[in-house]
């Protein structure tokens, strides 16, 4: 990551503590960095410290332990906030407003004047495709409208750094599309966007980078080409090869000793790299359990 | 300073605060603060709560139209206030549900993520949805008080009695107002000529306690009773404040009584009662049996009472021939058998003494009568009037009240009667009042029922009123053991004219409502910071419940429970007793602590008695919820801010 970090976290830990209840380390030292105009991808299981991540880099909830930044400001600043946009994984906004009382609501929290909240309501709602809905109340909204007004909400104040947690559940392949579209243009605009989905094609197709948890831990972290790549395998492109030229280049790879030579695109899959991480990840801990260690919670 | 630069100063001042108030509405903090408050109104508009309490309202409203009891003597005031009543029950369950639920609710269904993750701190949080419920509050209130005046002018159409926009209270027998008295205190110097009818002349203070007002006209013979008494302690400056109960029989025609105690006790309160004054003009002495109130510190029982009983030298006086007697009268104890004055559970000590007068102190048909000594135990300084009418007729002249538009619509006038017939204690009469427009001369009789100790409605028809001369009224057909009037500390007789606009009596009533219902509002929106909405809500009922216990307990308790308790607990027989003292006294302060009382926001006293609600109370009542909200919210901030959205 060469750019100038927008979100960093150091040794960020959060512990879950509750009277009478057991502690729960959520995250355990997370280390990362996000540069400005990344689309980065946070990926992991269930319970494996995304949400936790996203609500402390939020402000939601405050850590244990450790720091974390976003956009130059520690988490959960007031001001920085102003710069923020926020995709929840469920719409949780209020049912009884329609689109545009919902957007102008939002508007209203950020002190967006008048005039210019009016045209940039216009603009979100024909951005999600709500124009025949917009006085409708949100009470009467499919899953998928109120997923794009959701997304309309997180862009009204025009934010530099967007978090988008779980942006294409409930929408159509069509939806999902323009979505993915619909990201894919925020960071040709400059815009830093912080995704959080189990939707592995998806992150594929946008994201710059990922990082993967597991049980509040990094496992991974890095840009998808790197974690993607098999460095034990070549791979040739080369266009046009007659059947002649292919048995010619198949002979001389033999003669070099390589045995196997195939005529195909070697790609791993995001999904086998995802459940190899894991894998590892889970024989980690079950050899762990095997020699009784003791894990300090910061 | 000249005119013209007074002008600017105060353009500029005006200017000044105008420029504050947009820099403060531009700036974001209040935007946001507003854009929640908002929120959290309409949320209560579309969630059809507001709608479903007005509607309860109205049907409580409908409902009390057709209230079966008593009626009659105060329809419209008994009905405000079960207005009221319900306004403030149904506001108090709201404001605990509400307040107890509108934070944990947001942050259950996870709407608080929307909201945390924009520029909006965590004191706006809490202040914009704080003030959303004092406002859903104020429109409940609003619609509320809106159904409270249709209700009450459709009782008021529906019968003669009407409320009216001034209280008028008369109790000169003789009186002249100038039209210069701007509504201070005016003060009738002694021996001036008051009746122009050539009778004896008076010497009575007038006090007009309104502002603004021009009272002009004479009122001779007026019959006086002095009725209002309290059995707070509190409330009253030491002995300054006792008032008097006071009953005649009906042979009593032609005479008056003056009677003054001079020396009361200083911390307890006393009444005295003539039960049964018979003056017969045949010349012959008579008994006369004097009862002797008292609201004690502490209860005495058996030798100790008889040992205590008050001793007290009376000055009786004939203020025709300066005939002084001097009498010593030793009170004995009596069982508390009669209903202490307010009607309260439990009545005080009472002494009860019988003296015969001789005639020759009462030859001129009146006599005066001061203590002049007093049980040494009770020092204190005190006064106590009486006065007997003389006439069953008397009148009120050419009162024009001031700032009203067109003339006075509407007046009510609040008589209070209270006589015995033999007897037996009749609380209730038939008078005719007739009104005259002085200008015009045209007049009408109406009939007018008068119950004891009530406010009775007098309808002024607009024709009979004139803007400028006022209205004349008489009221006839009084007997001479009627009274009427109302007790004042400064004098037995005065001339009060308050001001009972219904809006303005309305509008603060409805004032301190909203007062006490966005003070349960803060209370539960903190609670509800740190608690579940259940234990959130329960507590802010509990605190009611609290509220309403002191208030009860408060009334009901005697000083020396409060201020000196052990000196209580010794004087008791049982360690039981003393227990109960003890108890008593760390509940009443708990909850004083606790529960924010009915008192500084109850406005039915006032209704009941017809009167707008004084703005020293609404001031008062003012301070104390805000440093009540100040508190509870200041507490629920800090725990707000540290709280973690999970």
């Amino acid at each position: 990551m060469n750019a100038e970090p927008v979100i960093e976290t150091h040794d960020l830990t959060k512990v879950y503590s509750g009277f009478m209840k057991p502690d729960v380390l959520a995250l355990d030292r997370l280390t990362m960095q996000v540069g400005r105009g990344e689309v980065f991808g946070l990926l992991g299981p269930n319970g494996s410290g995304k949400t936790t991540t996203t609500k402390l880099l939020l402000g939601l909830i405050f850590p244990t332990a450790g720091s974390a930044t976003v956009l130059g400001a520690p988490a959960g600043d007031i001001a920085a906030k102003a710069r923020i946009g926020f995709l929840p994984e469920e719409s949780y906004l209020y049912r009884f407003l329609n689109a545009e009382e919902t957007l102008d609501f939002y508007g209203r929290i950020f002190s967006i004047p008048r005039e210019r909240r009016r045209r940039r309501i216009d603009e979100l709602i024909e951005l999600v495709r709500l124009q025949d809905a917009r006085k409708r109340a949100l009470r009467g909204y499919s899953k998928g409208m109120s997923r794009r007004i959701g997304i309309a909400q997180a862009l009204i104040n025009d934010p530099e750094l967007i978090f988008l947690d779980e942006p294409t559940s409930g929408l159509d392949p069509i939806g999902r599309q323009e979505v993915k579209e619909l990201i894919l243009r925020l960071k040709g605009l400059g815009k830093t966007v912080m995704l959080c989905t189990h939707l592995l094609p998806d992150v594929q197709d946008v994201c710059d980078r990922v990082a993967i948890l597991n049980n509040g831990r990094l496992c991974e972290q890095g840009s998808l080409d790197e974690l993607l790549m098999l460095k034990e395998r070549t791979e040739l492109t080369v266009d046009g090869l007659t059947e002649k030229q292919q048995e010619r280049l198949r002979k001389l790879l033999t003669d070099m000793g390589h045995d196997e030579v195939r005529m195909i695109h070697p790609y791993d899959t995001l999904s086998s790299l995802f459940m190899r991480i894991i894998e590892s990840e889970r024989q980690r801990v079950e050899t762990a359990k095997q020699q009784p260690e003791h894990v300090s919670k910061q | 300073m000249s005119q013209s630069s007074k002008l600017r100063a105060s353009n500029r001042l005006i200017s000044d605060v105008r420029l504050s108030l947009r820099r403060a509405a531009s700036h974001k903090g209040v935007q946001r603060v507003a854009a929640l408050t908002m929120l959290t109104i309409r949320e209560a508009l579309r969630s059809r709560v507001l709608l479903g309490m007005t509607l309860l309202m109205c049907l409580f409203g409908a409902a009390s139209l057709f209230w079966p009891a008593d009626l009659d003597r105060e329809r419209v005031i008994l009905i405000q206030r079960l207005c009221y009543l319900t306004l403030t029950f149904f506001g108090v369950i709201a404001a605990a549900f509400l307040g107890g639920s509108a934070l944990p609710r947001e942050i259950s269904s996870k709407r608080i993520y929307s909201i945390a993750t924009k520029p909006v701190s965590r004191l706006e949080m809490l202040l914009g949805k704080s003030l959303g419920l004092i406002g859903v509050m104020c429109l409940f209130l609003i619609l509320g008080g809106m159904v409270t005046f249709i209700v009450t002018h459709i009782a008021g159409a529906r019968k003669t009695y009407q409320g009216g926009s001034y209280t008028l209270e008369v109790i000169a027998p003789s009186a002249q107002i100038r039209p210069d008295d701007k509504g201070k205190p005016v003060h009738v110097e002694k021996g001036q000529t008051l009746a122009p009818d050539g009778e004896r002349e008076h010497s009575y203070d007038v006090t007009i306690a309104r502002r603004d007002t021009t009272i002009v006209g004479t009122i001779p013979k007026a019959a006086v009773k002095l009725h209002e008494r309290s059995l707070r302690p509190q409330r009253v400056a030491g002995a300054e404040e006792v008032s008097s109960r006071c009953t005649g029989r009906s042979t009593v025609s032609r005479n008056e009584l003056l009677l003054t105690a001079t020396e009361v006790a200083r911390n307890d309160v006393w009444w005295f009662d003539v039960a049964e004054l018979d003056l017969p003009r045949s010349g012959r002495d008579t008994d006369v049996r004097l009862r002797f109130w008292g609201l004690r510190h502490e209860p005495i029982r058996g030798k100790r009472a008889q040992r205590e009983r008050p001793h007290v030298e009376f000055l009786f006086q004939n203020p025709a021939t300066q005939e002084e007697v001097r009498k010593e009268i030793d009170f004995s104890l009596q069982e508390p058998r009669t209903p202490s004055p307010r009607g309260t559970s439990r009545p005080p000590n009472h002494y009860e003494a019988v003296f015969t007068l001789p005639h020759s102190l009462f030859a001129g048909g009146k006599f005066t009568a001061r203590i002049v000594d007093y049980t040494p135990k009770y020092p204190a300084r005190g006064r106590i009037f009486y006065s007997q009418t003389k006439s069953p007729t008397w009148r009120i002249s050419r009162f024009n009240v001031g700032g009203l538009p067109r003339g006075a619509q509407t007046i009510q006038v609040r008589f209070l009667v209270h006589y015995t017939r033999g007897l037996d204690l009749i609380d209730h009469t038939q008078v005719t009042a007739e009104i005259r427009n002085p200008a015009t001369g045209k007049s009408r009789q109406f009939p007018l029922h008068l119950r004891d100790r009530t406010t009775s409605y007098l309808h002024f028809p607009r024709d009979l009123v004139d803007a400028r001369e006022g209205v004349e009224l008489t009221i006839s057909g009084l007997r001479p053991y009627h009274s009427i009037g109302h007790y004042s500390k400064e004098s037995p007789v005065y001339l009060l004219l308050t001001p009972g606009s219904f809006w303005a009596s309305t509008a603060r009533s409805l004032f301190l409502i909203l007062l006490y219902l966005s003070l349960f509002t803060v209370l539960a929106v903190a609670a509800s910071t740190f608690l579940s909405p259940p234990v959130a809500i329960l507590l802010t009922l509990t605190v009611v419940l609290a509220g309403l216990v002191k208030d009860f307990l408060l009334q009901t308790r005697t000083p020396a429970e409060l201020e000196s308790p052990a000196l209580l607990a010794r004087q008791m027989g049982t360690l039981l007793e003393q227990l109960g003292v003890w108890v008593k006294y760390f509940l009443v302060k708990l909850l004083t602590l606790l529960g924010p009382g009915f008192e500084p926001f109850s406005s039915t006293a006032f209704v009941r008695r017809g009167w707008a609600v004084p703005w020293s109370t609404v001031y008062g009542a003012t301070f104390y919820a805000m440093l009540y909200m100040l508190v509870c919210f200041s507490f629920g901030f800090l725990l707000f801010r540290s709280r973690e959205f999970e």
